[in-house]
C-alpha cells in the first residue's frame, strides 16, 4: 500500500477525528489527531495495518503538552506519526499499553520527565530516577512556561 | 507474604565497565527457576536529549556519538539522516559509500565483541579469545580511516568529514579477507558444535508475536522471524545501491540470535567490498554537500545499528539548534523482551538469555553478592553466576 492510499484509508476510517496530515517527504507523515481518539488510531495502526511500534516523543510547547507517537510501516518504510496535544494544566491521555506492550516504559518516562498522566497504565511509576531528588519535578518541562 | 517475598532475589548489574548502559535486573527466583524480572535504569541518565537542545546542529554529532561506546557511529548516522531529512539534503554518492563502510565496520566489530562475550559466558574461552583477537584489526581500520578507534567523528551534515583513499581501500580489503576467514572459523566453532546446540537451542525464546508486541529490533527480532531491517525497509546511504540480504531465523532462541549475528557479518563484509568498489569508480563529487541552514520543520532519521534500529526525531524552528531531540537506542526496545525470554528459565540460562539481546549484560563481575532473605546465607556473586553457566555447559559436554 502506498502512502497516499494509507492516508486516505485513515481519513475514511476516522474522519473528523484526524485533524490534518503533515506530509514532509513521501515516507514521513505526522498525523494530527484528537486526543480522545488515540487508542483507536493506535490499535488500527498496530493491529490492523501491521505497523511496528518504534517509540513516542513527548515535549512541552507553548500551546500545550505534545506527544508524537512513532509507528513504522516497514513494507514501504513509511513513518506514520500520530500527534496529540494536551493542555498544560491537565496533560492526560489514555495509555496504549493495552495495545502495544512495549510502550509501557516510554509512557513511564514521559510521566516522569514531563508530568503527563497515562490513564489505565498498569504501572505508572518513575522509570529513570525512582528514589532520587532532582532540581525540578519534571526535568524536561520548560520551567519558564508553567508553574510546577 | 507476597509471591515476590517468597522468592530469592538475584541482582544483575548495575555497573560494569563493559556495560555502556548501566541497568539493574532483579531476578526473583524460586529455587533454580526465574519467576519474575524487574528492571531498573537511570543510573547513567545524562540528560543528553536536553543537552542537545543547547548545542548547534553540528555540535550535536559529538554529543550523540558518546551515547554508546560500542555503536558510536550509529547515533550520528541516525541523527544525520534526521537533520538531512528536515533540509531535504542529498549527500554525494561518495559520502554514501563511506557512511555505509563505517556503519558496517561497526557492525562487524560489535558482533565479534558479542560472540566473544557469549563464548566466555558459556565457558568457551577460545571463542572469546578469537572473537576479540579478530576484532582488533577492525578497530585498527577505524583508526586508519577516522583517526580514532572509538568515537570516530566521521559524520557531518551533508556527508562525511574524511575521505578514504586508495591505499586505505587496499588495507581495508586485506582486513576484510582476514575477517572473512576468521568468521568462517567462528561460524564453524559455534554452528557445528553439538554442545552449543544443546546449550542454546530452546533457551530464552522470544516468539514472533512477542517480538512485535514489545517492538524488539535488530538481531533480537530477526532471530524471531521478523524481517525488519531499516537498511532494507527505509534505505539510506548506499544500502539501496549495493547487493545484500536481510538475515532472519525463525526459532527466536539464543542460538538463533547468535546465528543471525554471525551470518550478518558476511553481509557486512559484502556491503563494504561493494562500497569500496563504488569508491574506486566514483572519484568525483566530493564527500560533503553544501548545507547553508536547517529550515523549520521536523525530521526522522534511523539507522540499523548492530543491536537494532537507532531512532532520532529532531525538530527545528529555523535557528541553528534543535528545539527537541528524541533519541531511542535499540536496547530500550529490546530490554522489555526479558519478561518473556528470562522468565521460566533456570538461573544459569537466564544470564545468557539476558546477554543474547545485548553484548554486555553477561559482564556481571560488579554484581552485588546475594544472601538468602530468611537465613542470611551467602548464595551468589557475579563470578558464581558465570561459573554456574559454564558448569551447565561442562555437564552437557560430558553427556554429548
Amino acid at each position: 500500500m502506498k502512502t497516499d492510499e494509507i492516508l486516505k484509508n485513515l481519513k475514511d476510517k476516522f474522519g473528523e477525528k484526524i485533524i490534518s496530515f503533515d506530509k514532509r517527504l513521501e515516507n514521513r507523515v505526522i498525523m494530527y489527531i484528537q486526543t480522545d481518539t488515540l487508542l483507536e488510531v493506535g490499535e488500527y495502526l498496530f493491529k490492523d495495518l501491521g505497523c511496528r511500534y518504534v517509540i513516542a516523543s513527548g515535549s512541552e510547547l507553548r500551546e500545550g503538552m505534545e506527544i508524537v507517537y512513532h509507528f513504522s510501516y516497514d513494507k514501504t518504510g513509511l513513518m506514520i506519526n500520530p500527534r496529540i496535544l494536551m493542555p498544560h494544566e491537565k496533560p492526560e491521555v489514555e495509555s496504549l499499553v493495552s495495545v502495544v506492550k512495549g510502550i509501557e516504559w516510554i509512557e513511564r518516562e514521559m510521566h516522569e520527565l514531563l508530568g503527563i498522566d497515562f490513564l489505565h497504565h498498569p504501572n505508572l511509576v518513575p522509570l529513570l530516577k525512582d528514589g532520587y531528588e532532582t532540581e525540578h519535578k519534571f526535568p524536561l518541562r520548560r520551567h519558564n512556561l508553567v508553574q510546577e | 507474604m507476597s509471591e515476590k517475598d517468597k522468592c530469592t532475589m538475584i541482582p544483575i548489574g548495575p555497573y560494569h565497565p563493559l556495560q555502556e548502559e548501566p541497568e539493574l535486573f532483579r531476578l526473583y527466583c524460586d529455587g533454580e527457576i526465574v519467576k519474575k524480572v524487574v528492571w531498573e535504569t537511570g543510573y547513567n541518565h545524562r540528560g543528553i536529549e536536553k543537552l542537545c537542545e543547547q548545542k548547534t546542529f553540528e555540535q550535536v554529532f559529538y554529543v550523540v556519538e558518546r551515547i554508546c561506546g560500542i555503536c558510536s557511529t550509529s547515533h550520528p548516522f541516525a541523527y544525520a539522516n534526521a537533520v538531512e531529512s528536515i533540509g531535504e539534503v542529498e549527500i554525494p554518492v561518495r559520502a554514501k559509500y563511506i557512511r555505509s563502510i563505517v556503519g558496517e565496520l561497526e557492525r562487524i566489530h560489535s558482533h565479534l565483541l558479542w560472540v566473544g562475550l557469549a563464548g566466555h559466558f558459556l565457558g568457551y574461552n577460545t571463542v572469546f579469545m578469537w572473537g576479540w583477537k579478530y576484532r582488533e584489526p577492525t578497530l585498527d581500520m577505524f583508526e586508519m580511516i577516522t583517526g580514532n578507534r572509538n568515537s570516530y567523528a566521521m559524520f557531518t551534515i551533508g556527508g562525511v568529514r574524511r575521505d578514504i583513499d586508495e591505499n586505505q581501500s587496499k588495507e581495508l580489503r586485506k582486513v576484510l579477507d582476514l575477517v572473512k576467514e576468521k568468521t568462517d572459523m567462528l561460524v564453524g566453532a559455534v554452528m557445528d558444535d553439538p554442545v552449543i546446540h544443546a546449550r542454546l537451542k530452546g533457551v530464552g525464546v522470544i516468539s514472533y508475536q512477542d517480538a512485535l508486541d514489545y517492538g524488539a529490533v535488530g538481531p533480537t527480532s530477526r532471530a524471531s522471524g521478523v524481517p525488519s531491517d531499516i537498511r532494507h525497509d527505509d534505505p539510506y546511504a548506499a544500502y539501496d545501491i549495493v547487493d545484500w540480504k536481510v538475515i532472519t531465523q525463525k526459532e527466536g532462541d539464543v542460538f538463533a540470535k547468535a546465528a543471525v549475528r554471525l551470518l550478518e557479518m558476511y553481509e557486512s563484509i559484502k556491503i563494504i567490498e561493494q562500497c569500496l568498489d563504488g569508491l574506486d569508480k566514483e572519484k568525483e563529487g566530493g564527500i560533503k554537500a553544501k548545507v547553508k541552514e536547517i529550515p523549520p520543520g521536523w525530521g526522522i532519521g534511523h539507522h540499523e545499528a548492530p543491536r537494532g534500529e537507532v531512532f532520532h526525531f529532531v525538530k527545528s524552528d529555523g535557528a541553528n539548534r534543535p528545539v527537541r531531540h528524541k533519541v531511542r537506542a535499540p536496547s530500550y526496545a529490546n530490554i522489555p523482551t526479558f519478561r518473556v525470554s528470562a522468565v521460566g528459565q533456570t538461573i544459569s540460562d537466564a544470564a545468557i538469555a539476558l546477554a543474547a539481546v545485548d553484548p554486555c549484560y553477561c559482564c556481571t563481575e560488579r554484581m552485588a553478592h546475594v544472601y538468602d532473605h530468611n537465613s542470611g546465607k551467602y548464595i551468589f556473586g557475579g563470578k558464581e553466576l558465570i561459573k554456574l553457566s559454564q558448569k551447565k555447559t561442562e555437564e552437557l559436554k560430558a553427556k554429548i
